[in-house]
């Protein structure tokens, strides 16, 4: 497709969020909810009726303090006991667990429905794997309308939302950020958005390590997420944080959807190896899965076991849960009966994602980062297990805090030359003569992240991981070649990627020793080391010589200041 | 069938609204010249929002080819 000068559409709001998932949805009605009379805009990639990490709706609010069921005191022992193992800022978990109630109940005012037993309390069942007090933190909800609930919320309110937008880069000084970049993946048009506050809530990198199956989009969480947010806020000068510990979870092989022991913590499954030996391997606490990792068994997950009427039930949660449309699938076109036989299991992947897991840009409790006028919550945000409720409670957050951001500060002129130019060096990959297809340069270098990031890791592993990081960034991203702006956004994309392996790569390097497991395994310092690792490992860009550095800062137990 | 297309859309079916279009997460599908939704691009996550969104069941969605 020959393009001639891109066309350009310059845009002013007062707050900008990129991306329209849970924790953006959510930021932009606070927003408007707080202040009715500021523009809010939102840049999404997808539509924000079926976005973000699950488009089909969540079938549970993972983490909620029920007044009567738990504490948010139990949740932040919890957090640290089953996942963060000391490397905690436990301000961050308190608030999104005192908060949680209250959000359960907006979201219940907004139609969505939550499980209740007969006396009118809600169902709650566990969170953490570990044998943590309280924990009755997941409310599951009644029916999958979550998304349609959100998206109509947003509609409700004057809220611009740009869909099929993917954000390319923030536009910042060595101040503040003061808005972004983007263009249009249907029609090609470029976006200038000027802001005076930015949230950034993309989400984290489901497309990281290569998958078993080798389909580059078979990954557990979703692939549109490519570390959009990560990459950005690192390049505008943000801190990044717990980039050494990467999700690698036990799923069922192939498919890579959660099918054993997170949805089935009631019925007595059992995870065999291929002689029938029972091994404990669950998707929860990395440092068991270890000896699994390690052995090299092959895995399955058995349930022959089990009377009829449990893997009736069994079956019934897993085709109403919120990946049903796989599972039916899988089971369907392999004919495969779990009466009668075991479903494989395997590490399939490695990915970035504080949701789940802990890697993200590193946030007060007001959501802010370290560079001014920018502000994250969701995945993107480093706030480990947090979840659905994290998305909510930080998106609410961080739409408020934007505002009293906003309200005192002024729109940056954007200047048309700087943009022309930013629009020009993008829309360059579309006019080469030839050149590197975007796949193709993504499946080498997720395959390289599978090879030399995956845990188990060496300081030899993680230094052939860098060298062809090096190689990447001088060979190949600067010759890649696409033929539509959907491919043109996949290009944007595996630069995002790239930064986030060079993240990981780092961080991995600089911890020496194993805190998280399968996670973090380090081969050549395999042993925790409270001693001198009991500290955040931290990531920021040097902005004379581009280069990432890396620290390490110390950890933050529950502070004497109101935290409310 | 034995297509490698995770997402078939029955062309006697699709009525040509063009919402699975619309509001597929990772932008696979397209209109074709006969205003027929059709899967432009192999990289679906079967997260069956167009078989959810589709106004005349004209969508059977299947795990992609390598994970079948």
């Amino acid at each position: 497709m020959p393009i001639n000068k891109p066309e350009i559409q310059i845009i002013e709001t007062d707050v900008l969020i990129i991306g329209g998932g849970s924790a953006g949805c959510m930021a932009a009605i606070a927003a408007h909810d707080e202040a009715p009379n500021l523009k809010i805009t939102i840049l999404e990639k997808a539509h924000t009726r079926r976005s973000g990490t699950l488009a089909t709706g969540m079938d549970a609010l993972n983490v909620v303090a029920v007044p009567g069921l738990s504490t948010p005191e139990d949740y932040v022992k919890g957090v640290d006991l089953d996942h963060t193992h000391g490397v905690i800022d436990e301000d961050l978990h308190y608030v999104l667990a005192e908060k949680s109630y209250a959000m359960l109940k907006k979201l219940e005012e907004w139609g969505v429905g939550f499980e209740k037993d007969d006396t009118g309390q809600y169902v709650g069942t566990p969170v953490f794997y570990g044998d943590c007090p309280g924990d009755k933190f997941t409310i599951p909800m009644a029916g999958l309308d979550l998304k349609l609930i959100l998206s109509r919320e947003v509609a409700k309110r004057k809220i611009t939302v740009l869909n099929h937008t993917i954000t390319t880069s923030l536009l910042s000084d060595s101040n503040a950020v003061y808005g972004a970049c983007g263009f249009n993946i249907r029609t090609g048009k470029f976006i200038a958005c000027s802001a005076k506050a930015v949230i950034l809530a993309s989400g984290g990198c489901g497309r990281f390590g290569m998958p078993s199956s080798g389909y580059m989009y078979g990954t557990f969480d979703f692939p549109g997420n490519a570390g959009d947010g990560y990459s950005m806020a690192y390049r505008a000068g943000a801190r990044m944080r717990n980039f050494e510990y990467v999700q690698h979870f036990a799923e069922t092989k192939r498919l890579n959807v959660p099918l054993g022991k997170e949805y089935d913590t009631d019925f007595d499954t059992k995870m065999v190896n291929e002689r029938g030996e029972e091994v404990n391997v669950h998707e929860g606490s990395d440092e068991d899965n270890i000896q699994a990792l390690l052995s090299g068994q092959t895995l399955y997950e058995k349930f022959s076991h089990l009377p009829e009427e449990a893997i009736k039930q069994i079956e019934e949660v897993w085709f109403a849960s919120e990946r049903k449309h796989p599972i039916i699938s899988f089971f369907r076109e392999r004919k495969m009966d779990i009466r009668k036989e075991p479903v494989e299991v395997g590490f399939e992947e490695i990915a970035l994602c504080s949701g789940h897991g802990s890697a993200g840009i590193k946030v007060d409790i007001d959501t802010s980062t370290m560079v001014k006028g920018l502000y994250a919550c969701g995945d993107v945000a480093c706030v480990p297990n947090q979840y659905l409720t994290g998305a909510f409670v930080f998106g609410e957050i961080a739409g408020q805090s934007a505002v009293q951001y906003a309200k005192d500060g002024n729109t940056k002129k954007i200047d048309q030359e700087t943009i022309q130019k930013q629009a020009e060096m993008i829309f360059a990959q579309m006019e080469r003569a030839d050149g590197i297809k975007p796949n193709d340069f993504e499946r080498k270098l997720r395959t390289v992240i599978t090879e030399y990031l995956t845990p188990p890791r060496s300081a030899e592993k993680l230094s052939t991981a860098l060298q062809w990081i090096k190689r990447f960034r001088q060979e190949d991203v600067e010759c890649l070649k696409v033929e539509d702006w959907h491919e043109l956004s996949k290009a944007v994309e595996a630069r995002f990627i790239l930064d986030c392996a060079e993240m990981t790569a780092r961080a991995s390097l600089k911890r020496n020793e194993t805190r998280w497991g399968v996670s973090d395994y380090r081969s050549d310092f395999p042993e925790r080391d409270d001693e001198n690792w009991l500290k955040f490992v931290d990531l920021e860009m040097d902005h004379n010589s581009g280069e990432m550095v890396v620290s390490t800062s110390p950890v933050e137990p529950i502070s004497s200041k109101d935290v409310k | 069938m034995n297509s490698t297309t995770s997402v078939e859309i029955d062309k006697q079916q699709c009525n040509g609204c063009g919402i699975c279009v619309e509001i597929c997460p990772l932008d696979c599908l397209r209109m074709d010249e006969h205003e027929k939704a059709f899967m432009k691009y192999d990289e679906c996550w079967y997260c069956g929002s167009c078989t959810l969104e589709c106004p005349v069941d004209a969508i059977i969605l299947r795990l992609p080819y390598l994970i079948r």
